[in-house]
Parts: C-alpha cells; sequence; structure tokens
C-alpha cells in the first residue's frame, strides 16, 4: 500500500474515517512516543500523554487549517500536553520535581508500559539509562526540546528554529550548552 | 590551542550534526586528519549521540503499537458515540421543551380568559347591584315627597276649615 499525503488521510478522517485515522496514528505514533519518551524518560507516562494527543488531535482535526505541516500542528499539540501533564502532576506531587520518578494513573492502565519493550535490562544498560537521565533533567525544557528534535527526530536547526519560533543561532545556542551538560555528566 | 583549531573548534558540534556546507565539511575533515585533539572532540559529541539517541529511541514490536492504535481509536470513538448522545438528548429536550412551552402558553391563555370573564361578569353584577341601590334610593327620596305633600296638603286643609 502506497503511504498517503498527509492532507488527503485527513480529509478522509474528516468524513469519519476510521481507517484513515489507523492510517494516521500509525505514521506519527513512534514519534510521538519518543519525543515525550526524550522529554519524561518514563515509559508509562510518553504512552498515556501520547494517546492523550492523538486523541485531542483527532477530536479536534476540523481546527488544522493546512497553513503548516502535520508535523508541526502534532508537535506543538505533543509540547502543550506534555507541559500540561507535568503541571498537573506537580500540583499533585508538589514534592516531585523529576520528571521521571512521576508516574501516571494506572488505574487507567492494566499493564506496565516497560513490560511491553524489548530492552536487555543489563547493568550497563542501567547504569548509562541513569546517567542519560541525570543528564536530561539537568538540560532546561529548552534544551532538552531542541537535543532532541535534532538528535532523535533528525531535524535540521533552521527546521527546529521555524518550529520552535526562535533564531537558528539560539537553537545552535541551546544545543551546544546541553552538548555541554550531557558531556559532563557522561563522562563523569 | 593552536591557531588552526581555532578557526574550526566552533564549527565541530555543527560537523557532528551534519548542519555544515559541503565546501567547510571538506576543510573540517581535512583538518580532523592532521589534528588528534579536534579529532577527539568531534568523537566524544558522536559518541555521546549515539548514547543518548540509542536510550532515547524506544521501539516495541508492532503488536504493540497496534494495541496503542486501537485503544486511541477506542477512546476517540467513545468521544464520537457520546457527543453524538448528547446531541440526541439536547434534541429531545429542545423538543419536549417546545411542547412544554407551547402547553404552558395554552394554560396561560385559557387561564386568563377564564379569569378575565369572571372578573367581567361580576363587574357588570356589580354595575347591576348598583343601579339597583341608586334606584332604591330614588324610590325612598319619591316616597318621602309624596308623603310631604301630603302633609303639606293636610295642613291646608286644616286651615281652610
Amino acid at each position: 500500500m502506497s503511504i498517503r499525503d498527509d492532507r488527503e488521510i485527513i480529509n478522509d478522517i474528516k468524513s469519519g474515517s476510521i481507517h484513515a485515522m489507523d492510517e494516521l496514528i500509525k505514521k506519527y505514533q513512534k514519534r510521538v512516543y519518543n519525543t515525550i519518551y526524550g522529554l519524561c524518560m518514563n515509559y508509562d507516562v510518553a504512552w498515556d500523554v501520547s494517546q492523550d494527543v492523538f486523541v485531542k488531535v483527532i477530536k479536534n482535526i476540523k481546527s488544522f487549517k493546512e497553513q503548516s505541516s502535520f508535523w508541526t500542528y502534532l508537535y506543538r499539540i505533543v509540547i502543550n500536553a506534555f507541559y500540561d501533564w507535568t503541571r498537573k502532576e506537580k500540583t499533585k506531587k508538589r514534592a516531585t520535581t523529576n520528571f521521571s520518578d512521576m508516574t501516571t494513573d494506572d488505574s487507567k492502565r492494566s499493564y506496565e508500559v516497560k513490560d511491553m519493550i524489548n530492552i536487555e535490562e543489563d547493568f550497563d544498560r542501567k547504569m548509562l539509562e541513569e546517567k542519560v537521565k541525570k543528564g536530561l533533567d539537568d538540560l532546561t525544557d529548552i534544551q532538552r526540546q531542541v537535543y532532541i528534535l535534532k538528535n532523535i527526530e533528525g531535524m535540521k536547526i533552521r527546521e527546529i528554529a521555524e518550529l520552535l519560533k526562535i533564531s537558528e543561532g539560539t537553537v545552535k545556542s541551546h544545543l551546544s550548552r546541553a552538548m555541554e551538560k550531557l558531556s559532563v555528566i557522561l563522562k563523569g | 590551542m593552536k591557531k588552526e583549531c581555532e578557526f574550526f573548534r566552533d564549527k565541530l558540534l555543527d560537523y557532528s550534526m551534519d548542519e555544515l556546507d559541503a565546501d567547510i565539511v571538506e576543510k573540517v575533515k581535512a583538518h580532523l586528519e592532521i589534528c588528534p585533539d579536534c579529532w577527539k572532540i568531534v568523537d566524544d559529541y558522536k559518541k555521546i549521540n549515539s548514547i543518548t539517541v540509542n536510550v532515547l529511541k524506544v521501539d516495541f514490536s508492532d503488536d504493540i503499537w497496534e494495541m496503542e492504535r486501537k485503544e486511541i481509536i477506542r477512546r476517540v470513538t467513545q468521544k464520537i458515540d457520546l457527543k453524538k448522545e448528547i446531541i440526541r438528548i439536547l434534541k429531545i429536550l429542545f423538543t419536549v421543551k417546545r411542547v412544554l412551552t407551547a402547553a404552558v402558553v395554552t394554560i396561560l391563555l385559557v387561564t386568563c380568559i377564564t379569569f378575565g370573564g369572571i372578573q367581567y361578569k361580576k363587574n357588570q353584577e356589580l354595575n347591576k347591584e348598583k343601579i339597583i341601590i341608586e334606584n332604591i334610593g330614588l324610590l325612598e327620596n319619591l316616597e318621602i315627597l309624596e308623603r310631604l305633600d301630603f302633609y303639606k296638603k293636610l295642613g291646608e286643609k286644616r286651615t281652610n276649615l
């Protein structure tokens, strides 16, 4: 089956096609999940927030006016949903400041997302993961976003600047600071 | 730091992230071949990126992703169904409201007309009573006048006798 253009898929969703909904989610679910996971480093949170994002996007698909690319539109919703969630969580658990310590409402989900992942939970990987978590926790929100967009999404600096509505120089400066911080932690 | 390195240092991060123009890339490559310090910096950048990307890129098996899609679609359709149900109930309520409004207006009209009629009849009866009372008063006055006239005539007759 050929990969269809976002616009065609969205028009079908507007007409109520469930198949088109599945197609759109399939196209973006990994990117959305990984972006949120990069921001919080918590499998369960990334799972629940990414579901909320798609439910919100499909419910309000008529508000997408095709003035920007669908990914730009989706990314903004991802970021808003994530920070909405962190605000709610911080209000619920005022003492918690570390994203990776936060959990979601498990009553809605009867399984642990991390149990479904194909990773070897060896000691070295655990240690490395802890170090990366610590490194990412030390970054500011914008540094983390820029770093993930560049290294996980593989976006160009120009595209990141456009997406986040900041200058290319600012993107470079955030990347450079993020790299410095990560370098200190990972080498330490 | 060597003078040549100073020129390249601020380009090394861009180089490791594949953000330089082709002509500068060639110059950086040539410099890295002869400068172990700059090569080490680039190597560190690449290692850090490789480690973080390896940790941050999560992938599940296809059936897990499919499970997520099914869950999202279930939630979306549930919301759509709920919306449709709310609209249906609202429509019924509006219809009921319309019927109720018409009924209330009819009852009010009938009540107004009935009370208006009763009041009108009462007013008419009151007016009749008033007229009767007035007439009775007139009759009483006439009787008094007739009596006065009788006594006057009687008085005149006595005087003549």
